[in-house]
């Protein structure tokens, strides 16, 4: 079988078909999609890659690759809005969707700003499509609910390390030759020293991140990791860093947050991030926090290559999620691989797999979409879960508490989660299990969906 | 039997420069002022133009002869508003975006291609939303739409979720003038050269070209490239071209004309070796089918409607791949080097460009505007009032 797949988006394509920058909207896609690519390589399937499936009037039309007898699957990694069909086609969409009900015209006032493109209508988008698969429960359940069917949940595949990852407990000090290669392509630096720089508040260079790591545990101190895009309203930044910076000011001032930022440093750079981005964030979800005024939090953006990212994770003790609602949430799941331990609400994707047993619980309350998140997407009555700056801070504080055995127990455990529901070995059944069955109605019914697509002309 | 009267929309006659849409428009008036004379409006905005100007700018004087007589009043006959007035099913016919919406009892809109919602990269931010607001509305309230190809036809039923029923294809059609080519293939004089057809805007994809030449600039050596089109948006000529043309190998060699009369493309056309016309999407392909039915072999792109034009599968390439285009072109220059080979070929596309007609093109539209016509109960007399017109009562549920 013939693998069609699609994933640049339409600013990509206009700045000459390249990728999306890091942390730039609709970015995610491209590594859910890289990550699906490796499995079906594993898999031994043939992929090729359609930048514009749209400007094909058939699969036939595509290249020679296409002149066998089966109808080839397409699957898209893209945005709603972004959804373009290989004709005649099996089409398959692969989305992230974090809310509880989709943007849909007919909840639309007539004169909505998104009522400028057909596709603005996320229940007639994925209307068009045969086949749609989510990266969790959460997901399906919302497109259900909306009346879309075929709905199958078959996450991103998160790769397990290959090297065991570290014991708890006593642990000795991670001061080797790794530690101290520096990380040339990233920015990073701690509020308090931008502060410090007002005049010329250039962020240091990398080299110093696994430094201040090390430095926090030679002092006897726990890491903390948290990584997402600033520019996501849904990550609620306000709580996870006046969380910490609290716990660190009553309990733990040893205690680091290393806090990685997508943004690539070109388009956005860290003072975007520290002065503008970070601010209005917070504003945003009613929070008003200086970042200025905190030593125990580190900021690094920038691309980190496979092999740093994997350091980075493995160098955490905990990882700090407060988002309010999630498709997947890739990070948190590629720390809990390497053993770290989330502490993070148990909503949304992560209702999947956070559990007291392997993560330390955040409570969440389910609240309204406030109103600049939800009109980017013409979104009404819409819910998310929010945590809280006290809960954040109770949250970290059980953490440190925990001894040495229950920490490897939970470790351990998120360890087994991630190889048992997200491998590679328990996403390749999932797929091989889907494209079958597609392959099979496509062979048996010649009037399947992909077909009836294909009108004929009315002259 | 219902009387009817037919409202043409000219306001793409306004143009200048009369290519694509304002052709179409210029081909149904003139269809209309020689079937139904007397039962023909033509209108621009709210006011309706004398047909005797409509027929004077289309048969000679394409261009700003009508828009300036329109500015100056000097071809308006009173208001839309009245002509409207009377017992009649009056049918909208609209070439293109409508201006007006549910005005008249029938509206029939053309729908030439989805760009603007399926390649809004390819387009301005702000002509890709006017013009996807406006598909949509223009779906929402027509009777009938007429899609200029299978691909659109599928494109407006798919992601405008037209109702199939409403929506039919009648392909574009294009002039066939006389055709002498063997005497104008005889030409020693003319170097050979390659015609590359299209406005300078980014979805006609020149940068291919653009590739092939720098991949090959010895291809200059043997043939000369022509650009012929005139100035859109995005990187212009001599961004995308300024390298090649300062190449010493290619120098003199590629050249851009910008926009040129029907006439003078004919006759480049008739003289080329062949033409490359490498658009990444279109909603039917009329440079295609004109090179055709002048004799003018071609290859294109194997997208969107442009595999409708009955090419031989050897004309087409994909128009991601420069090696596809490569070959493809590769096979042209070898098919056509000889002069009793192209021959073959030019008449061959003569022939294949013949089914193209303006009559043919307009002929389904009214046929099938008359079919729906036909479907309804006969009209009752009435004298409708400016303010019951408002109201008129939609012909098709």
């Amino acid at each position: 079988m013939t693998l069609y797949y699609s994933v640049r988006t339409r600013k990509a394509l206009k700045e000459r078909l390249g990728r999306l920058p890091l942390g730039l909207p609709h970015y995610s896609y491209g590594i859910v999609c890289g990550k699906f690519l490796k499995l079906f390589r594993d898999m031994e399937i043939q992929t090729v890659e359609l930048p514009m499936p749209e400007i094909y009037p058939s699969y036939r039309s595509v290249g020679p690759r296409s002149l066998g007898t089966s109808k080839p699957v397409h699957l898209m990694f893209k945005a709603f809005d972004e959804f373009r069909l290989l004709k005649g086609a099996y089409n398959i969409a692969h989305v992230a969707w974090e809310y509880s009900n989709l943007p849909s015209f007919d909840r639309m006032p007539q004169f909505h700003s998104k009522r400028t493109h057909p596709l603005n209508d996320y229940v007639f988008a994925l209307g068009l499509v045969d086949e749609i698969w989510v990266g969790c429960s959460f997901t399906r359940d919302t497109l259900l609910r909306e009346g879309l069917s075929n709905v199958h949940v078959i996450a991103a595949p998160i790769d397990l390390p290959q090297r065991p990852v570290r014991s708890a407990g006593n642990e000795s000090v991670l001061l080797d030759d790794a530690m101290l290669t520096p990380v040339q392509s990233v920015e990073c630096a701690r509020p308090s020293i931008v502060r410090a720089q007002a005049e010329d508040p250039a962020p240091t260079l990398g080299e110093g991140l696994f430094l201040r790591i090390t430095d926090c545990k030679f002092r006897g101190g726990r890491v903390f990791l948290s990584i997402f895009n600033p520019h996501d309203p849904r990550k609620n930044p306000g709580p996870l860093l006046a969380g910490f910076q609290r716990h660190c000011q009553r309990h733990r001032p040893n205690d680091h947050l290393i806090v990685k930022i997508l943004v690539d440093g070109k388009y956005n750079t860290l003072n975007d991030v520290l002065r503008v981005i970070l601010p209005r964030r917070c504003r945003e979800s009613l929070w008003s926090f200086d970042l200025m005024d905190c030593e125990n939090i580190t900021l690094v953006c920038g691309f980190m290559t496979d092999e740093e990212m994997d350091k980075l994770y493995c160098a955490a003790d905990f990882y700090l999620c407060t988002s309010n609602a999630e498709g997947q949430n890739l990070p948190l799941l590629e720390a809990m691989a390497r053993g770290v331990v989330p502490i993070s609400p148990a909503t949304t994707a992560m209702a999947d797999y956070v559990t007291e047993d392997n993560s330390i619980v955040l409570p969440a309350n389910e609240m309204p979409v406030y109103e600049s998140a939800a009109s980017a997407y013409g979104l009404f009555d819409a819910r998310w879960y929010e945590v809280s700056t006290k809960d954040v801070t109770l949250g970290i504080e059980r953490a440190v508490s925990l001894d040495g055995r229950a920490l490897q127990a939970k470790r351990a455990a998120a360890i087994q989660t991630v190889g048992k529901r997200y491998s590679s070995a328990a996403i390749t059944p999932l797929v091989a299990q889907r494209l079958s069955a597609i392959k099979e109605t496509l062979g048996s019914d010649p009037e399947l969906r992909a077909d009836q697509h294909s009108m004929a002309a009315v002259q | 039997m219902n009387d009817i009267r037919f409202f043409l929309d000219v306001s793409p006659l306004r143009d200048f420069a009369w290519t694509g849409i304002p052709i179409v428009t210029a081909k149904i008036a003139r269809y209309l002022l020689d079937t139904r004379p007397e039962a023909t409006i033509f209108y621009y905005g709210p006011d309706v133009v004398l047909p005797q100007f409509v027929a004077v700018a289309i048969d000679s004087a394409p261009g700003g002869y009508l828009r300036a007589l329109i500015e100056s009043d000097t071809a308006l006959a009173g208001s839309l508003d009245d002509a409207l007035r009377g017992d009649f099913i009056a049918v909208g016919l609209f070439p293109n975006i409508k201006p007006v919406h549910r005005v008249f009892d029938i509206e029939l809109v053309i729908i030439h291609d989805l760009s603007s919602i399926l390649l809004p990269e390819m387009h301005t931010p702000e002509s890709a939303v006017e013009h996807s607001q406006a598909h949509m509305r223009d779906v929402a309230t027509s009777d009938l739409i007429c899609c200029v190809s299978n691909a659109t036809r599928e494109d407006v039923i798919r992601y405008l979720g037209a109702r199939p029923e409403r929506v039919f294809v009648s392909h574009l059609g294009c002039d066939h003038v006389a055709n002498d080519t063997g005497a104008l293939q005889s030409s020693d004089a003319v170097p050979p050269y390659v015609v590359a057809l299209g406005t300078i805007e980014p979805r006609k994809n020149l940068m291919l070209v653009g590739n092939f030449i720098r991949s090959r600039p010895q291809v200059c050596d043997e043939i000369a490239f022509l650009f012929i089109g005139r100035r859109g948006w995005g990187a212009q000529f001599e961004e995308l071209f300024g390298d090649i043309m300062r190449m010493p190998r290619c120098r003199d060699r590629v050249l851009f004309t910008d926009y040129v009369t029907e006439e003078q493309k004919q006759r480049l056309l008739r003289h080329a070796r062949f033409a490359v016309y490498p658009s990444l999407f279109e909603g039917f392909g009329l440079p295609v089918v004109e090179c055709m039915a002048l004799g003018c072999p071609i290859i294109t792109s194997r997208s969107s409607s442009l595999v409708e034009l009955g090419l031989d599968d050897t004309a087409y390439f994909n128009p991601l791949s420069l090696g596809d285009f490569s070959r493809t072109f590769g096979l042209m220059q070898t098919r056509t080097a000889l002069d009793e080979e192209r021959r073959k070929l030019s008449h061959e596309l003569i022939r294949r460009a013949s089914v193209f007609t303006w009559g043919a093109f307009v002929r389904r539209i009214m046929d099938r505007v008359e079919e729906t016509v036909a479907t309804l109960p006969a009209a009752k007399p009435s004298t409708r009032s400016s303010s019951s017109r408002r109201n008129r009562r939609r012909a098709i549920a």
